[in-house]
């Protein structure tokens, strides 16, 4: 019990982390897989193509930065804690 | 039938690494295959390559599936050789020390199997449709394509990265085919299942060995076969979204060490430690700045722990990751 609690905080980061991906790849596949630029022809599929992997990169990029955000967070709370309760070893 | 072929497929691989590692303990001792168990005190020279006995298994219980359906399906030469190939891979590396680009760009060449199987194929290997919860079947093509070689090379490479601690890679690895397996079974995915059996019976029957204390590592043979053949029964299975969330804690460490060291860098060439060993098998997370964050780095910044202690934090962060994997598989049938 006392290992579970001790692991809360970083299966909090991945509970995060989970629903965070499933809403960006819901994101990319109902709306972004859908823009489209008003120009026809072989350019406007080469243009559409390049903006949707463009805006769907971003949305990644952005998860992995929220996701190294929280685990820095947690770990600086972790390290924190143990500088001011040294406990015992397990 | 399928029930039976299941519960054949892993009760023969199980019993087939359980009784071969002991035989690759003595080959690998007489071979003069062994490495330094460093969180010991002594460091004693513990057997490696036991991995090969997880091949083992996975080969055993590949053809018993084979032989109950009298047919040769095409999923089982995929997940086979696949595997097969990922576990040399890990084998050439033990032996010849590639580097960190290497041998990553080398597992690319496990995935050939799965496009070659695709094609040869296509009704019975079906990829590049993967689902997601809430929508359903996305419509990731060309770019699923592109992507395919990293879904066998980033799983192989993410369980060969977390296997630093003793029983770390098959208790982790456990709990993510156990999550494949549950989402099979939800789904009907009836080929990821019977391949989950094999792999995981392969698991369970080397883990004892591989358990604190260790009595033999699993090297880069058996972990990039694993990490290859859970990325095959992802794709296969069309459990791709599954296979990511069961393979959280794994992926995370992964994630941590990239974004840390910066690069593709093999243990020996990152400098500074991200643990200390402070005596009596007490690991500590190395709080110096240069250090890399790792998930046991993560996890031992709240102090100092004996190693079967954060063997069972991994353990713990595994299983949540289990109950996720179930939860998106759920969420897959009902939404």
């Amino acid at each position: 019990m006392r290992a579970l609690k001790e692991m809360a905080d970083i299966i909090g980061v991945m509970l995060a982390v989970w629903g965070l991906m499933l809403l960006v790849l819901v994101v990319i596949e109902q709306f972004v897989v859908d823009l489209k630029l008003p120009i026809e022809g072989f350019m406007g599929a080469l243009l559409n193509n390049a903006l949707q992997l463009v805006i769907a990169g971003v949305l990644l990029v952005l998860w992995l930065w929220v996701w190294l955000l929280l685990t820095k967070r947690c770990r600086n709370r972790r390290l924190r804690s143990w500088s001011e309760s040294p406990q015992e070893l397990s | 039938m399928l029930l039976l072929k299941a519960a054949a497929a892993f009760v023969s691989s199980l019993a087939a690494s359980w009784l071969v590692t002991p035989k690759v303990i003595e080959y690998s001792r007489r071979k003069g295959y062994l490495g330094r168990d460093v969180h010991k005190p002594g460091q004693p020279l513990i057997p490696e390559m036991g991995g090969l006995s997880i091949l083992v298994g996975v080969a055993v219980g590949s053809v018993i599936c084979c032989l109950l359906a009298l047919n040769v399906e095409p999923w089982i030469v995929v997940f086979t050789c696949c595997t097969m190939i990922a576990g040399g891979i890990g084998a050439l590396d033990y032996l010849v020390t590639l580097t960190g680009v290497t041998k990553t760009a080398l597992t690319v060449i496990a995935c050939l199997p799965l496009i070659v199987g695709a094609v040869l194929w296509p009704k019975h290997i079906v990829i590049g449709r993967p689902e997601l919860p809430f929508i359903g079947t996305m419509r990731f093509t060309i770019i699923y394509w592109i992507l395919l070689p990293f879904a066998v090379a980033a799983p192989a490479n993410a369980v060969n990265m977390i296997d630093t601690f003793n029983g770390v890679m098959p208790i982790t690895s456990s709990f993510s085919v156990l999550g494949l397996l549950v989402a099979s079974l939800i789904l009907g995915r009836w080929e990821a299942l019977l391949m989950c059996c094999i792999l995981l019976g392969a698991l369970l029957g080397y883990m004892p060995y591989n358990l604190y204390p260790s009595k033999v590592f699993t090297s880069d043979v058996g972990s990039l076969a694993v990490g290859a053949a859970i990325g095959v029964i992802a794709v296969v299975g069309r459990l791709e979204i599954v296979g990511i969330v069961a393979l959280m804690p794994q992926i995370m460490n992964s994630f941590y060490i990239l974004s840390s060291v910066k690069g593709l860098l093999e243990r020996r060439q990152i400098r500074e430690r991200p643990t200390v060993v402070l005596g009596d098998n007490v690991v500590a997370a190395n709080r110096s700045e240069r250090a890399p964050l790792t998930l046991a780095n993560l996890i031992l910044s709240r102090g100092p722990l004996k190693e079967p202690e954060l063997v069972k934090r991994y353990a713990i962060l595994s299983f949540s990751s289990f109950i996720l994997s179930v939860v998106t598989a759920v969420l897959m049938v009902v939404t």
